[in-house]
Formats: structure tokens, sequence, C-alpha cells
């Protein structure tokens, strides 16, 4: 049973780490938007018809820091 | 959308699913299939979708679209007006816009919209958020404008606004972050006691376990703190403003449960006995959890309708002397100072208050002062700030701007009602008022009779008592069914402003209607054509020809009434403002228009009829005589019969306050079976006739869209905005229509009258739980185990029942 105080210290890291991927989750804006994204990976939008205008370097979906 | 009646083969809009009328051949090539369209709106803005290959779009989105408006607003004054307000200079050169989004229906909406300004030249990137329907662009000023993206979102069928992120959004963020962070860190913590706890649930000393006890305790102590210390804050702030209120809200026995029951813990840790982290955690956690699903519930409900930081940009046109001649100049309104001149074009709404100097129109007063058709304004005459000019330009003298104007008067005298609003008792506040004072009567009790009387340690037998009624289910109990009530109400359109709002209508005994743009659309139809002479058919189309190019109501009404066939075409048009309208048509001189103005121009004019219920009359006249009356009246809603009925139905006295002429009010009220329909009324008259009605003992709820009702609404126990609301009036309201409909009315009060019930049935449990529960309590039979079990049941039998609201109906 002394693997319990192995158990104990691995749980209070896990749960720091967890924590701290939380808090910078929600701070990095993670959490505003949860329905555009999903649908916006199923949806084909590399298909534009002789559009000269359409830019070459591939689109900035990245959220930035709010 | 409802289903199409099976018999009438009827051809839907496959851009936003209405009906097409028949005789009309709209469509759109999409993906090698033509596709029928109802109008040119949709068909603009499908064709914008194909063309840009977007048409994956059609394929994803699980609801038909909104109806793309076919007339785009001015958006070059975005560029020179409010560029700096409607979107702030990066560090890196760019710009940043936030925009409130209309007409999002599906997250395949948000996708058409990111990826559609994506293409464009110049954008760095576009996040667009369903939820909250809005939009964040960040753009290079070098190489696009702000213009033209606004454009793009309207081609694509849609309405964008800029709004000013700065000052409400911020708030926003924070709170919903706030709320999440210290719900996410109880959670988390939370399990880790759990897990925990349920081991030493179980006769720790068979399992083996026992050995550890003091370890584990110290563990769960270290693990509960940052949900005492952090994630419970809320609770202890509210429960402190409650008590420097005077009064004992839900928050107190909840903080006194948490703080107790921690106390208590910790001692029996350092003792060495048995803890109660676990109900610590639990009943944290799920009061943060109902406290988080309002918040969002909230927060959608008045984002989505955030007109109010909405930047609309003011600019006029300002009469300047430039070298002795007299140029137009564009200046932003808030240049202007009394004395200036400006020009006001026909379409183009007043931004402040003037007096005419040259020309001769029409103006809109409608949202200011409930008159339905607009009044004639000539040279002298004054115009008011926020209404509209119909008919021709004007040039006018500013006489009052900023504090000085008209409407900034009307929003004094709405901030002097919104002081006198009678707050209505609230169910819950009633309750827990009473229910807190038990329990800490009850535990105090407990104390005195286990410690001075029985001489046993008392502190455990306080702290389960605290725990057991700890009012989890009490609490939550009518916020879970309020919550799901807005929710449900969202759903059919109507936005919830004001928590609370939903249980102050059950109280409401009488109902107060605006009538123009309330009741009535706010446009004329033809009602009948008396002939004089000839075949009805073609003066319709002679009236039509001649009024083609006008704003006014009036003309809209009659070249409505004239059918889609061909017309002829008139010439020579002379309008005179306010009065009709002359043309030549087929080399004959037709005149059009009021009684005055034809009588002039024919030998016998015939006399009036009798008084009919009509509004407004156009008589036609040829060759010297009069040969058709077209006669014309403000239309009802399509809803408004039957909402009154439904109104009626549930009791509750109806009255119409109206600021248009009586005679027109009469008899919408006829219509209605309304009897006390008054119209006439000034702002403060509406205000002095709802402080009387209020003054023998009535609860009033108002319905409104104008500036004049804004008062009245903020007076009122309760308001309820139309959905094309002047913002003013929209602020003062407690729910707002999200949709041109009133029957959002009716079911706010049917959802009211049952949310009342569940929230009872809900009490009802949550109090008869804790009746059943406390004397196990008191007499120390209840494990924590068990404690932790019944709280938790009893709260997702409240929250489970509340969900029941969404299905109504």
């Amino acid at each position: 049973m002394e693997i319990i105080w192995w158990l104990i210290a691995v749980s209070v890291v896990l749960v720091g780490l967890i924590t701290w991927a939380f808090l910078w989750a929600v701070d990095s804006g993670q959490f505003d938007n949860l329905d555009a994204p999903a649908t916006a990976i199923l949806m084909d939008d590399d298909k534009v018809p002789g559009d000269p205008q359409r830019e070459t370097a591939p689109s900035t979906s990245s959220r930035g820091a709010g | 959308m409802t289903d199409d009646d099976p018999r009438t083969e009827s051809v839907t809009c496959f851009h936003c699913g209405d009906d097409v009328p028949r005789g009309t051949s709209w469509a759109v090539d999409i993906d090698g299939m033509s596709r029928p369209m109802c109008c040119a709106g949709c068909q603009a803005a499908a064709e914008t979708i194909a063309g840009h290959g977007l048409s994956a779009f059609y394929a994803q989105r699980t609801l038909a679209s909104a109806r793309p408006t076919q007339d785009l607003p001015d958006f070059d004054a975005y560029d020179d007006a409010a560029l700096d307000a409607a979107c702030p200079l990066l560090a890196d050169g760019a710009r940043e816009a936030h925009l409130v989004l209309e007409g999002m229906r599906c997250a395949a909406c948000a996708w058409l919209i990111e990826t559609g300004v994506r293409r464009l030249p110049g954008v760095l990137d576009a996040s667009v958020n369903l939820a909250t329907s809005q939009a964040r662009l960040r753009f290079d000023p070098a190489r696009t404008r702000l213009g033209d993206l606004l454009a793009a979102i309207w081609q694509l069928g849609y309405r964008a606004w800029p709004y000013d992120a700065r000052r409400r959004q911020a708030v926003l963020d924070h709170a919903r972050r706030d709320a999440l962070r210290r719900l996410g860190i109880a959670g988390l913590f939370g399990m880790q006691v759990m897990m925990v706890a349920t081991a030493l649930w179980f006769d720790p000393t068979a399992s083996g376990i026992g050995r550890y006890l003091s370890a584990l305790n110290w563990l769960n102590l270290a693990m509960t703190l940052p949900i005492v210390g952090y994630a419970a804050v809320p609770f202890y702030r509210g429960a402190w403003r409650t008590i420097r209120a005077g009064q004992l809200g839900m928050d107190v026995p909840v903080s006194l449960g948490i703080l107790l029951a921690f106390a208590g813990s910790v001692w029996h840790t350092i003792t060495g006995e048995s803890t109660y982290f676990d109900s610590v955690a639990m009943f944290v956690t799920l009061l943060l959890a109902a406290r988080f699903v309002e918040l969002l519930m909230q927060q959608r409900a008045s984002s989505l309708l955030d007109h109010a930081t909405r930047i609309l940009p003011a600019v006029v046109e300002r009469i300047e002397l430039v070298d002795g001649l007299r140029r137009v100049v564009r200046v932003p309104a808030r240049d202007l100072v009394p004395g200036d001149r400006v020009l006001v074009k026909p379409g183009s709404a007043f931004v402040v208050d003037g007096i005419v100097r040259a020309g001769a129109s029409s103006c809109d007063e409608s949202i200011l002062t409930g008159e339905s058709l607009p009044v004639a304004r000539g040279v002298g005459d004054p115009v008011l700030g926020g209404s509209t000019n119909v008919e021709s330009p004007l040039e006018i003298e500013v006489t009052a701007v900023g504090r000085g104007v008209f409407m900034a008067r009307v929003a004094e005298l709405v901030a002097r009602a919104a002081a006198g609003k009678p707050r209505l008792a609230q169910l819950a506040g009633r309750i827990s008022g009473w229910f807190v004072g038990g329990v800490l009567a009850t535990a105090v009790g407990a104390a005195l009779w286990h410690g001075l009387v029985l001489g046993q340690p008392w502190l455990p037998i306080v702290i389960a008592v605290l725990v057991i009624s700890c009012p989890c289910a009490l609490a939550l109990a009518t916020p879970a069914a309020l919550t799901a009530a807005s929710g449900a109400l969202l759903e059919r359109g109507v936005a919830v402003l004001r928590t609370g709002a939903l249980e102050d209508l059950v109280a409401v005994t009488h109902v107060v209607f605006d009538k123009t743009g309330t009741l009535t659309t706010g446009r004329l139809r033809l009602m009948e054509v008396v002939v004089h002479h000839g075949d009805e058919a073609h003066w319709r189309r002679i009236a039509a020809a001649l009024e083609a190019h006008s704003e006014h109501p009036l003309a809209t009404a009659l070249v409505e009434a004239a059918g889609p066939g061909p017309r002829p075409l008139a010439h020579a048009l002379v309008n005179t403002p306010g009065a009709g309208i002359e043309g030549t048509i087929d080399g004959v001189r037709h005149a059009l228009g009021s009684r005055r103005f034809v009588a002039t121009r024919v030998a016998t004019c015939p006399a009036p009829g009798a008084a009919a219920p009509f509004v407004q009359e156009a008589l036609l006249a040829v060759d010297g005589r009069v040969v058709a009356e077209f006669r014309l009246r403000d239309t009802l809603r399509v809803d408004a019969v039957e909402t009154v009925a439904a109104l009626r139905a549930a009791g509750l006295a109806l009255a119409i306050f109206s600021g248009d002429r009586p005679a027109a009010v009469a008899c919408i009220g006829a219509e209605l079976g309304i009897a006390d329909a008054r119209g006439g009324m000034q702002p403060a008259d509406k205000l002095a006739a709802l402080e009387a009605l209020q003054a023998d003992g009535a609860v009033v709820a108002v319905v409104g869209d104008g500036i004049n009702d804004a008062p009245m609404l903020a007076r009122a126990a309760l308001s309820f905005a139309v959905a094309n609301a002047a913002e003013h009036a929209k602020l003062s309201a407690d729910l707002v229509a999200l949709r041109d409909e009133i029957a959002g009315v009716a079911v706010a009060f049917v959802l009211a009258r049952r949310t009342r019930q569940i929230t009872r049935q809900n009490l009802g449990w949550a109090l008869g739980y804790n009746v059943f529960a406390l004397p196990l309590a008191l007499a120390g039979y209840v494990a924590p185990w068990f404690a932790a079990f019944c709280m938790s049941a009893s709260s997702l039998v409240v929250t489970l029942n509340a969900a029941r609201l969404r299905r109504t109906r």
C-alpha cells in the first residue's frame, strides 16, 4: 500500500498540469467560439472557379489571442 | 418555416425557403442546377455565393437563410466619419473591426461569412461567433476599406454593423471568462476531492485505507482550498451585498454553509475525524454551474440586440459659403452648431432639430410621435431630430444639437420614469428570506440544545443541518426555471433582458399597446376604390404610374395595389409635397392627391363620404372631373388579432395609447374589440395615463415601439418592445421581440404562467426535501455521503423539471 504516496503525488501533479492547461485555454479564448470551427473543418473552401484574386497563402485560421 | 400546404403546388425559394410569388422568374444557377428564387434580394445573395465558389454552404446549412434586404445602406460614411470609432488602429498598422451580424441561422452561415470575407484582398483575419452573432475582422487599411468589407457581407445576404467593442464586449468577455475560470477550478479540484472522498465513504477500516485517513484528509483540505478561497468568492460577495442592504439573500446560508463546513472539516482533519470536503466541493460546483448557464443565457439574449452600441456614422451635408458661393460639404454631425444650414436628402434622417428654410417635403415622424402618416413640412416648419425626410430635399437651419434635441429630452423623461418603476416582490425572494431565517434559527437552536442541554459536541450537528438544508435545490429552483424559460422564449424570437421579468409577467393585469408600428405595420393598404367614371383596374394602373417614383407610403400602397402587370408611363410629373402629384399619361394630364388639391383642378368635387374607417384618401382627376377615389388605411399586423384574442382569453384588460389621430386609433380599436383606445397622446400624456392606471392598483405591461413609448416602457411594471423599435424603446424594455411580429407577447404570457407553475413545483420539492431531511440531520442520523447524494439528487430533479419548459407547446 505504500504506492498510495506515489499516487497522491502523481494526482497532485496531474491536477496542477490540468489546471494550468485549463486556465491557458480560457485566457487564450479557446472557449469563446464553440460552434463555427466545428463546421469550418468539414467545408471545402478551396474550390474557387476562375478567381484570380485568391490569395496563395493559406488563410490564417488561428483565433489570435484576445 | 412550416411545411407547404400539399394541395397547392407552390415553389419555395432555394435561398430563404419562402414561397416564390406566381408570375416571377428569378433563378440562379447553382452547381449546374437552376434554382428558383423569390425576390431580387435572394437572387443577388445566391449569385454572390455561387459566384465566389461558396455553394457548399447550401449543402451544409441546416436552416433556410434569412431573406436579404435589397437596398444596401451608404457604407462610404464609415470610411470618413466613423472609421476611428468603428475600428481601432492596431500596433502593426492593421485595423480591427467588431461587427454585429443579423440573419445568421446556423454554423454554415458563420462559415460562409468567414470564408467570403477572408477571400477579399487586404483581409488579414476574420472570425465569426455564431453564439453571440458577432464577428471580428482584421484588415490592412492600405488595401481595403471598412465600407467594402461591410458591403461584401451584405451581398452574401446578411446585415452587418460595426459596434463599439471597447465599451461592452470587454466587460462581457471578462465576466464570462471569470465565471468559466471559477467553474473549471471548482470542477477540477472537486473531482479530485470526490475521488478521495468516495474511497472514505465505505467503512475505511475494512478496506484497509483507514491507516491513511489523516493523510487523505490533509490532501482533501489542500484540494478544497482553491474551491473555498477562489471559486466560491462570488457567493461571499453576494452575501455581503445583501447583508449590507439589510436583507437575508440566498447567498447568506450558501456562504455560511460553505465556510462552516470547511472550517469544521479543517478542525476534524486536525482531530482525525470524518470530514465534509466533498460536500463543499460538490455544492460549490453545482451552484457555479447553474449560475454560469444563467449568465450565458443572459449574455446571448443581450448580445442579439446589441444595437445600443452599434456605430452609425452621422454625416450631414452642411451648406457653407466658399468664396461667396454656396457649397455642400460633408461634415460629422457632432460639428454642427445652431444656426448652421444643412441639406437633408429624401430617405435620410434628421440628426438634429431644425426649421425648414427651403424646399417642401413630408417627414416620417412615426417613431417619435406615433403619427402613422408622414406630415407635410414647408418653409418655416420645425423638423425633429430622429424623424426621416420622405419626399424631396430640404434645407434646414439647425436650432438644437446634443442635449437639446427632442430625442434627448425624451431620454431624460425615460430616466425619470424608470426611477418610479414598481418593483414586484419575487416569489423566490419572499420564500428565501423566511427560509434562510428558519435555517439559521434551527442551526442555532440545535447548537444550544446539543451543546448546553445534552452536553454533546454541537459542531457536527450544526454543520449537518447547514449542509443538508443548504438550499441547493431551493437556490436552483427559480433560476433553473427562468433560464429554461428564457431559452424557450429566445427560440420563439423573444429576448428576456431583465431577469425576473418573467416572474413579473404573471402579476400583470393590464396590457397597454401602442398603435403605429406595434399593432399595425405602419404601412398603408388600399381598402376600396370608389369609381365615378370608367374602369377601376385602369384607374389603379394610372395611379400607380403617377406614384411610381415616390417614396411616400401612400404611393407605395397604390403601386402595390396595381398589381404586377404592365402599367402606362407617366412624364412631366409635378409633385406638391403633402398634397398631390400631377403628370401626363398618353398625352392627357392627370392629377392625384388630397381632396383639397384636386378640388382646385376640377369643376365639381364630390363631397366626402360618410366617416368610413380609412385614414387617407387620394382622388384621381382627369379632364376636369374626378373619376375615382382611393381609400387607404394603416394595416393591422397579421398576428395582431390572434394576439389580442389570446391576451383577452387570459383575462387581461387591454388598452391602446397612441400618438396618432384619435379617429384612426378608434378605428383600429373597434376592429380589435379594444374599447379603451386613446389617440393624440404626447409621450408625457402617455406616461400620465399609465400612472393613472397604476394609481388604481393596476399592474401594467406596455407593448410599444417608438421613442414616444420609451417613457411609458420605462415606467411600466413590465415592458415589451417590438423588433423594429427605436433604440430608446428597446433600452427601456424588459422583453424585446427579435422577429417582426407581436405574437411573442402572447407566447411570453403563456410561458410566464407555465414558468411560475414549474417554479412552484421546484420550490415545493426543495422545501419538502428539507422538511424531510432536516429532522434526520438534527437527530444526527445523516451520513455525509448520504447528505451529498440527497443534495445532488434533489438539484437534478429541480433542473430536469425546469427543462420541461423548453418543450412547452
